[in-house]
């Protein structure tokens, strides 16, 4: 049995769900009870402990058509070669992976500005603590601007409320705001996470985040990104994921019923709009 | 999905006649009333094109970049609230909205109007709409547009 931290009843709640079967799994995952990747990823890795690597992959990439769980099972895969034993395998890579997410947090510190001044939307798995740590580490100082990220508020109830338990600076603001910041000088820098990138810079990510890269470059203000494992393929070809347009309105509970609604769950970037990437490696590369 | 305009403010009764007659003339256009954050005038704006039966479809505000750059919008009326030295004074986000019209080559068409009031402390993002409250929010203000962005 996995728990799995419900992430749709924070702010509010911390409650674990029970996942025992891949079935339930596949509930948990369908339901954005856990959404970002690095959660997504750490909950594959555990499923695929109880049942079949390609079959969960392939199970999971139904629910979650524009993750890339082919990639992390072949990376599973391989891992198996130096251990015995597949958990042994999974925990490495996890805390592998963890390490990694350290020194990119030092790397890209190192090209903030002193008083960086950053905007950020959804949510990077905690990495953010880690990068304020690394500002701190090397004298800067920090505070982030937390774009809501509608409908799902992941901006909201994740980073707003990692970064709040972790005593580090933070504003919220509306996802509409984030020109008006930028035209008034309040922020000036933007890192974002990637949920999919491409050898050649592209990148898929959050909706939202389009618009905050095309703002950014009217602006001139540097747009970082936090890339794992960039692919060689066509960004155009990944299916974006269409979510439910009903959940569009679950934050507003009882106030229906609602109009028709659109809902892609993410942006395409494309790499004329990106300043930087920072890769799992911790390899920085400038536009 | 098809082309369509982008409201943007709330239209007063002048306005929605307006956009009444563009679906009139136009059947395959249709209506997108993003939500507007954070007072959610969005909510507002589609229960009046309800009233006059007027198709539209709902989005976020943050699905608005992609829509532009998949050139699925061809217009945007701005309903802003007052024109004030050569700047157009609109609700929340209306920078953002006119700045990614503008870099999409998207024309922008100001029409006057309602001045939609809400009382200081519904300037909380997480208002009384939501579930919970937040109070490290930056203040939701009118925003002004400069009337070269507009044009």
């Amino acid at each position: 049995m996995i728990s799995v931290l419900d992430e749709t009843k924070l702010p509010r709640e911390e409650t674990y769900i029970e996942v025992k079967t891949l079935d339930d799994a596949l509930q948990a995952l369908g339901q954005m009870k856990t959404r970002a990747f690095g959660q997504v990823l750490l909950f594959f890795y555990t499923c695929v402990l109880a049942g079949e690597i390609e079959e969960v992959a392939a199970s999971f990439k139904k629910t979650r058509p524009t993750f890339d769980f082919f990639t992390l099972a072949h990376a599973l895969k391989s891992a198996t070669k130096e251990t015995s034993t597949l958990k042994e395998a999974a925990s490495s890579i996890i805390e592998d992976l963890d390490k990694k997410r350290k020194v990119r947090a030092q790397r890209l510190a190192e090209i903030l500005p002193q008083e960086a001044r950053i905007l950020t939307i959804c949510n990077v798995n905690g990495e953010l603590i880690y990068l304020y740590e690394a500002l701190q580490g090397q004298g800067k100082t920090a505070i982030f601007f937390v774009s809501e990220t509608r409908p799902y508020l992941q901006g909201t109830r994740l980073t707003l409320w990692e970064l709040r338990r972790a005593d580090i600076p933070v504003q919220l603001l509306c996802d509409n705001q984030a020109a008006v910041v930028m035209q008034k000088g309040l922020i000036n820098c933007v890192v974002t996470g990637s949920d999919r990138s491409t050898d050649k810079g592209d990148i898929i990510n959050k909706i939202g985040t389009y618009a905050l890269a095309r703002l950014a470059h009217y602006f001139t203000i540097p747009f970082y990104v936090l890339t794992q494992f960039p692919q060689a393929l066509d960004i155009e070809k990944i299916t974006i994921e269409e979510r439910p347009p009903r959940e569009v309105f679950m934050w507003l509970e009882g106030k229906g019923p609602w109009p028709e609604a659109l809902y892609p769950s993410f942006d395409i970037i494309p790499a004329e709009f990106i300043s930087g990437w920072i890769d799992i490696s911790g390899q920085v590369r400038c536009a | 999905m098809k082309e369509g305009v982008l409201l943007w403010g709330v239209p007063t009764g002048k306005g929605i006649k307006e956009i009444k007659e563009r679906t009139q003339d136009n059947r395959d256009l249709y209506v997108l009333v993003p939500e507007m954050r954070p007072y959610l005038f969005g909510l507002e704006v589609a229960r009046r094109l309800t009233e006059e039966t007027i198709k539209h479809v709902y989005a976020t505000d943050n699905m608005l970049g992609m829509l532009f750059f998949k050139q699925k919008i061809k217009e945007v009326l701005f309903f802003y609230k007052d024109l004030i030295d050569k700047n157009f004074s609109g609700i929340c986000g209306s920078l953002y909205v006119c700045l990614l019209a503008r870099l999409h080559h998207v024309s922008i068409k100001p029409l006057q109007g309602e001045k939609m009031v809400r009382p200081a402390q519904a300037a909380l993002l997480l208002d009384e709409y939501m579930s919970f409250r937040c109070d490290d929010v930056l203040p939701a203000e009118d925003e002004a547009v400069p009337e070269e962005i507009i044009r």
